[in-house]
């Protein structure tokens, strides 16, 4: 983005244009979160319904129900902040900004299309995993301090659970940066342009569809999704971590839960999915954004199609399947790649 | 089986189970939705639902079978005999009316749909419908007033009342009811039998009539506004109690 600032003033302007622009950048990222956090909760409930049998929010704003999320918002914007007396205030206060923050940072580097990202890092995939890591710490805090057991016990299996899972994820992206040389997202898409065979999860048959397996069942783990949400396990723990949050504190998490949703399907489409490539070459007029977003969405939709389809697992089944089978599967992964780039020579 | 095959049976399992549940789901997802949007939609009733009773008073001689055969005594009720040159009509299946009918109320927070009402009433007119939205947001509300006539000037209602109702808690006589709130609101009434269209209510009563010996007061003066079409008055004068002889266990 500093680049393309320069190029538009052409020259080095002050400091201030770019602290202009970079809050402009976030105000975008952050409707554009907003926005897409309201349409996949409605998106959730239409799904959810439909696949009961039910039809989901029908009535509000007309056209089934599109406004719901909207009025849904606006009454958690009115209600009442309630703070348990005998709650940690600094913490509980902060929990769900941290969640928020996390994956909003990550928003930064994500490239929606050739030319448009906000943040062009050349360490973008390192860094996603790096910031994304404050979400733990956020539902840590957030546990710990409503000074709750449901909330403790959500907390600490969802540390559990998110930083296991956060190895096979980074293994599997691991393999993906041996492969391409770079960890900047953009690179990364580039090296799948042209046809859908050029997609990593063709072109590095069968690695990296095992690898693209690999990541989206812990991206699942890591944000919290059936069948993986024991954190939340609202039959067993209430509502988990955000037992204790009400009015705009629970909908901070709400929206964080469906950023998050976004970011970990944005990310496995950047890794496998040709990101903002159409994958047909004579389709590449359509704007970048455009595709890198629909993609996206469908693997979002592919998460909840999961959600209403397995029930629930056991803590140590949650625990088995990491420890005994992705993190063996993933390093495997890695070693495949590393032996295929030495037999083609791309070492 | 081997560990080593047993691993991989697990991952085959796991992978090859997961799609044949979104497959599943994928399936219910296309199909389409079995609810009922309830204020928009209502369900039809069955035809032997038993949902707020109605009298049709219009129909009703003043007989006081169901006040009798009521288990909760929820039906509070007034007549008063005709004069001699009164001349009150027939009833849709050709019985003769002989009382005036000043009060006749259904408390439905009392009632217990039993149906026993329905089942004693010589001339059909009361009867249950498939109306189930029954609440209200005043305790008159379930009060369902019937009788449309107005007592004479200087008639003494509260008396009448306490002589002819020997039940608990009768209700006191709020005034004639609006013959607008006796209509069978559309859509919530019992649709009568499968199709929607047939009335067996109206076809049980009109059975009755085909069979009914008309009375002689009406044959001498046919001329009876009340008297609904499908009740002709034929020329033959016979005992009028005949009349409702086959009615007794009509009703559900």
């Amino acid at each position: 983005m500093q680049s393309w600032i320069d190029q538009l003033f052409g020259g080095t302007p002050g400091a201030l244009v770019y602290l202009t622009f970079m809050l402009g950048a976030c105000a975008a990222t952050l409707a554009l979160i907003a926005v897409l956090g309201m349409f996949l909760i409605w998106l959730e409930r239409k799904v959810a319904g439909h696949m009961q049998s039910r039809v989901g929010p029908i009535e509000v704003g007309g056209w089934h129900g599109w406004a719901q999320s909207i009025a849904d918002g606006f009454k958690l914007f009115l209600k009442e902040d309630v703070i348990p007396s005998a709650a940690d205030q600094l913490l509980f206060k902060m929990a769900p900004f941290l969640v928020f923050a996390g994956s909003f940072a990550a928003f930064a580097v994500l490239p929606w299309g050739g030319k448009v990202v906000i943040a062009d890092l050349n360490i973008g995939i390192f860094y996603i995993l790096a910031v994304t890591s404050l979400v733990v710490v956020g539902i840590l805090m957030a546990g710990w301090s409503s000074n709750n057991k449901w909330a403790l016990f959500g907390a600490m299996r969802g540390v559990a659970q998110i930083v296991s899972y956060e190895l096979p994820a980074a293994l599997s992206l691991v393999a993906i940066v041996m492969w391409v040389g770079s960890m900047n997202l953009g690179d990364i898409v580039r090296s799948q342009a042209g046809w859908f065979w050029n997609w990593h999860v063709v072109q590095g048959f069968p690695f990296f569809t095992i690898g693209a397996f690999i990541y989206y069942i812990s991206a699942l783990a890591e944000t919290n999704r059936v069948p993986f949400d024991i954190p939340e396990a609202e039959s067993e723990l209430v509502a988990g971590y955000h037992t204790e949050y009400s009015g705009i504190r629970f909908a901070m998490f709400f929206l964080a839960e469906y950023a998050n949703m976004f970011l970990v399907s944005a990310i496995a489409t950047i890794a496998y999915f040709g990101g903002w490539y159409t994958g047909l070459p004579f389709l590449d007029f359509i704007p970048g954004p455009i595709v890198f977003v629909t993609k996206s969405l469908l693997l979002v939709f592919v998460m909840m199609w999961l959600r209403w389809t397995l029930p629930r697992l056991r803590v140590d089944q949650l625990m088995n399947m990491c420890w005994k089978y992705m993190i063996p599967i993933a390093f495997f992964n890695m070693i495949g790649i590393g032996v295929v780039m030495l037999l083609r020579g791309r070492a | 089986m081997s560990a080593l095959g047993s691993y991989f049976r697990n991952i085959y399992e796991a992978i090859s189970t997961v799609f044949i549940g979104m497959r599943v789901t994928m399936k219910y997802l296309k199909s389409p939705a079995i609810t009922l949007q309830y204020p928009k939609e209502r369900m039809v009733m069955f035809e032997r639902f038993r949902g707020l009773l109605h009298n049709r008073i219009e129909d009703c001689i003043g007989c006081g079978q169901c006040v009798r055969a009521c288990p909760v005594d929820c039906i509070t009720m007034v007549t008063v005999k005709v004069g001699k040159d009164e001349d009150l009509g027939l009833t849709r299946d050709g019985t003769p009316k002989k009382l005036h009918v000043y009060q006749f109320d259904i408390d439905t927070l009392k009632c217990m749909w039993c149906n026993l009402c329905t089942e004693v009433c010589p001339t059909e007119c009361l009867l249950m419908t498939g109306q189930y939205e029954v609440s209200s947001y005043q305790r008159d509300g379930w009060n369902l007033r019937f009788a449309i006539e107005p007592p004479p000037p200087g008639f003494n209602m509260e008396e009448a009342r306490i002589k002819q109702n020997r039940i608990a808690n009768p209700v006191s006589y709020a005034g004639p009811a609006d013959p607008a709130s006796l209509a069978i609101p559309e859509g919530s009434h019992r649709p009568i039998s499968g199709a929607g269209e047939f009335d067996w209510r109206n076809h049980r009563v009109a059975e009755l009539a085909k069979t009914a010996k008309p009375h002689a007061a009406a044959a001498k003066a046919p001329t009876e506004a009340k008297a609904p079409a499908e009740t002709k008055a034929p020329a033959e004068a016979t005992a009028p109690a005949e009349a409702q002889a086959p009615a007794e266990g009509g009703g559900a």
